[in-house]
């Protein structure tokens, strides 16, 4: 037990340290935020302001469509079994209020199995059912724009297929990733031909993008300009290595009020050489993403966007929308719209069990579907 | 008839089971109510059982602190979230009965229902089966939630007895009122029974009074008369000696048997032609002895002083006993002008004796005795001699069914009737009661009553009541029919009453000053 203590005493003391150094970091720049512009056009910073403020949109008359994905796995035997599903909700608002709401394919859609019948391993395993769920959902999106032309389309996590779904050429779930890649790609174009607004809110970013922006340039940047205080870059000149140990989220989250917006950001610096972006062809520059804070104690989301061009008026509409929808519970800033597409996504183990079941039923009781043995103690 | 689908059985840790199970309701609208039959084929047959809960459940409303987080700032979590998409009924059913194909009677069930069967509203030929409602028999409402009318067979409510039990205001008298319609409606051909009414208040004399015209009221004025208690007369030569120490009440051994025999003495004087008797004559054969103590003699005769002091005894009986019950009508002795206690329990006590003995004999036709307040003449726990009526109704609620001299008793304090009484009255018509000591008493002397009934009988709104016992084959909750007689006017309201006074009152203040 004292070991136990003294080692997140440890740990406690790390923890503030480096907690101190961000508050006084993130202090600093929110002090002088409303004065920091980017006058020359940046390849990485699309806009003028570092901040921008965000009313929250009047829901008098707009419908938000979102889409939401749930998977549940489990291994055999001579098999690997993956159950998942993906539902589209649409909420329509008037005078303020949410007035209807419909779902696609269904308010329960049925799960859709997904296996994998040859020895697999374990991170093509992985990567094998990220891709697959992302289909579901992906394609879910692009049917649901096509059907209820929705004037915004939230997705669950980012725009782009997460970095860790990519497989290597010679796996055996490369070519499933490739038709991922063109289900995107028929999502963007469904979206742009709806005059749909596409964006991804990522609840629990890693991101470290803005983050070292604000290193390589913003806070170099103000300490160079000699145009504020002396107490403002001492500040900054002391506390700037923290950059190196934050992540976007928890650095935005110091700087950010309730109902701001950091600026649009490329999402590469190189979507060209980015490992995922550049599977994406003539979109991956179009992929932009910003931070917004909608409620006072929870932290900020970032959200990717498919920009078509007008920057600023773009993110502004996606943020209010999103602000809009997020801001009713004070700890937990998420669109209810993502809420209830989650919830009619979710998928458990009881789930997969009657999968299994009614498989084995056809099948009979056969090896491949031996369950293992570790999960199959006896007592 | 095209039965409703109410919704499908569903799985959880407690069943389905023999005993309970659950089912979520259908989506459409369909609404299930707490106290409803519902049916459901299973494995063993027919499955009929009573939906004893409804619950509602709604993931949007499962956390406190999430709804309160989010109505915070003034939006009802509807305006934020589709709720009402996540709203879901599930029914709570006791499983009563299966009916087998082939047997004639309804088993228990032993074997659950399975998860995904359907469930439906009981069709009300099948209820009606289950219940052992009689088309024919006393028609005194209709069950709730169902289109179905609750009608007792004659002989199987009647001839174990039942107890109307409610607290004051309830419904009891007006309940009573329709059985009363009922029995007076029925014609020779179903069979009918002479009605012998108790009615300590004087609310039931509304039967012998014709109904005015233009009222859309029964009249049953020609089948109803009153017997004014101040009237009442009891001759002194048709009771015993044992009666009369019964009535007298407290007399030691030697004193019963002193007065016996003079009292025999008597009678054998009338036998021989004497004429008749009243109690002063008792007095005068008393004072007459030459063998009784005078601390005897001064005892008896200052008990049957005060006997006859009661003004209820005379030479004859007035009116006759073997009048009072007629086929398909009520005599309705009318105790409301009698103060005394003693003088009500005395009375009530002879004519129901005779009535008895009378039954027995075959001089009377069947009779259903109704006594209301019967906490009053057949308490627990008094002694026998503020309780004289209690013996007799004992021995009727015992051995009446053998003689089809039934009984009804009605009361507003269960508690306080007497147990050998209630535990024979078979079938109980129970309306609302809050008393937590009636309740008590009410759960330990009726059969099939669990703690959920007994929670639904302490909110049961006016009108409406539980019938459990030998009339019917599972305890049903009734909402009592509207009476076709007209109310008795003691049932006005307490402002109607004091509105009524102030204007008699200022009526005869004007009359005596126009007079002056």
């Amino acid at each position: 037990m004292q070991t136990l203590d003294s080692s997140l005493d440890k740990l406690a003391s790390s923890i503030n340290q480096l907690e101190k150094k961000r508050t006084i970091l993130g202090d600093s720049i929110s002090e002088i935020k409303d004065k920091l512009h980017f006058p020359f056009k940046d390849s990485d910073i699309l806009e003028e302001n570092f901040v921008s403020e965000i009313e929250p949109h009047s829901l008098k008359k707009i419908r938000v469509s979102a889409v939401d994905g749930g998977v549940v796995q489990s291994r055999y035997h001579g098999a690997s079994l993956v159950v998942g599903r993906a539902a589209a909700v649409v909420f329509d608002f008037k005078g303020g209020e949410l007035v209807e709401t419909e779902y696609y394919p269904d308010s329960f859609p049925s799960p859709t199995p997904i296996s994998f019948l040859n020895p697999i391993s374990s991170r093509e395993f992985l990567a094998g059912t990220s891709i697959e769920r992302s289909k579901l959902e992906i394609s879910t999106a692009f049917k649901a724009i096509e059907k209820y032309k929705p004037d915004v389309m939230l997705l669950d996590g980012s725009i782009i297929p997460h970095g860790m779904t990519r497989p290597e050429k010679s796996s055996e779930v490369y070519e499933s990733y490739k038709e991922l890649i063109e289900m995107y790609i028929k999502l963007y174009d469904t979206a742009r031909k709806n005059n749909t607004l596409l964006a991804g809110v990522v609840e629990d970013s890693s991101g470290l993008r803005l983050t070292h922006l604000l290193k390589e340039k913003v806070v170099p940047g103000i300490i160079e300009s000699n145009e504020f205080s002396k107490k403002i870059n001492t500040a900054l000149e002391s506390s700037k290595d923290i950059l190196d140990k934050t992540n976007d989220s928890n650095t935005m989250y110091h700087i950010l009020d309730t109902g701001e917006r950091s600026c649009v950001f490329t999402f590469s610096k190189d979507p060209k050489k980015h490992r995922i972006l550049h599977d994406l062809d003539d979109w991956a520059e179009s992929v932009n993403s910003f931070y917004l804070k909608s409620v006072e104690f929870d932290r900020p989301v970032r959200i990717d966007f498919l920009n078509r061009g007008r920057t600023k008026e773009t993110a502004d509409k996606i943020a209010s929308v999103v602000y809009a929808l997020s801001r009713h519970n004070e700890t937990y800033g998420c669109p209810s719209i993502l809420i209830e597409a989650d919830a009619r996504a979710k998928l458990s183990e009881k789930d997969m069990d009657i999968v299994y079941q009614r498989l084995k039923d056809k099948v009979g009781d056969v090896p491949s579907l031996f369950k293992l043995r570790r999960e199959f103690r006896p007592f | 008839m095209l039965k409703l689908d109410l919704g499908t059985v569903i799985s959880s840790v407690e069943g389905p089971s023999p005993t309970n199970f659950s089912f979520v309701v259908k989506e459409n609208g369909t609404s299930v109510k707490r106290g409803q039959f519902v049916e459901l084929d299973t494995a063993e047959g027919l499955l009929i059982g009573r939906v004893s809960d409804v619950r509602k459940a709604n993931r949007y409303f499962e956390r406190e602190e999430s709804v309160r987080e989010y109505e915070k700032k003034g939006s009802s979590m509807e305006s934020i979230f589709p709720v009402d998409k996540w709203e879901f009924t599930v029914g709570v059913v006791k499983p009563l009965g299966v009916y087998v194909e082939g047997k004639k009677m309804m088993l228990k069930p032993s074997f659950p229902p399975s998860p995904g069967s359907k469930v439906r509203l009981a069709s009300d030929d099948f209820l009606k089966q289950f219940l052992g409602i009689d088309n024919e028999g006393l028609y005194l409402g209709s069950i709730e939630h169902h289109d179905v009318d609750v009608k007792l067979n004659l002989t199987n409510l009647l001839q174990k007895h039942f107890a109307i039990l409610a607290m004051s205001g309830a419904g009891k008298s007006y309940l009573t009122s329709v059985v009363i319609e009922e029995l007076l409606d029925r014609n020779k051909e179903q069979g009918r029974v002479g009605i012998v009414m108790i009615d300590v208040h004087g609310e039931y004399t509304n039967f012998a009074e014709p109904v005015k015209a233009g009222s859309d009221k029964k009249d049953y004025s020609k089948l109803c008369k009153v017997l004014n208690g101040s009237n009442i007369k009891i001759g002194v030569p048709n009771l015993s000696g044992g009666q009369i120490c019964r009535l007298i009440g407290g007399l030691s051994s030697v004193q019963t048997r002193d007065l016996k025999n003079k009292i025999r003495q008597i009678q054998k004087k009338f036998r021989k032609g004497g004429g008749t008797y009243n109690l002063i004559d008792i007095v005068k054969e008393v004072e007459r002895s030459d063998k009784m103590k005078s601390s005897t003699k001064d005892a008896l005769k200052n008990w049957i002083f005060s006997l006859n002091a009661t003004g209820v005894f005379s030479d004859v009986d007035y009116p006759s006993v073997k009048t009072i019950v007629k086929p398909g009508k009520m005599s309705i002795i009318d105790l409301s002008s009698i103060i005394s206690n003693k003088k009500k329990q005395i009375i009530t006590s002879y004519i129901v004796n005779e009535l008895f003995k009378m039954r027995r004999n075959g001089d009377i036709p069947p009779f259903l005795l109704i006594v209301e307040e019967a906490h009053q003449f057949v308490p627990e726990g008094v002694s026998s001699d503020y309780a004289l009526a209690r013996s007799i109704i004992e021995t009727i609620a015992r051995e009446g069914r053998k003689f089809h001299a039934s009984l009804c008793l009605i009361s507003q304090r269960p508690k306080r009737l007497s147990t050998t009484v209630l535990s024979q009255c078979n079938t109980h018509v129970i309306m609302r009661i809050t008393n937590p000591y009636d309740l008590d008493h009410i759960k330990a002397s009726s059969e099939g009553i669990t703690s959920d009934t007994l929670d639904a009988i302490s909110s049961l709104p006016v009108g409406e009541g539980l019938i459990v016992g030998e009339a019917v084959n599972y305890p049903v909750f009734v909402k009592i029919r509207e009476r076709n007689s007209q109310s008795s006017a003691k049932s006005k309201g307490l402002e109607d009453a004091a509105i009524e006074f102030e204007s008699k009152n200022d009526k005869k203040n004007e009359d005596a000053e126009s007079f002056m």
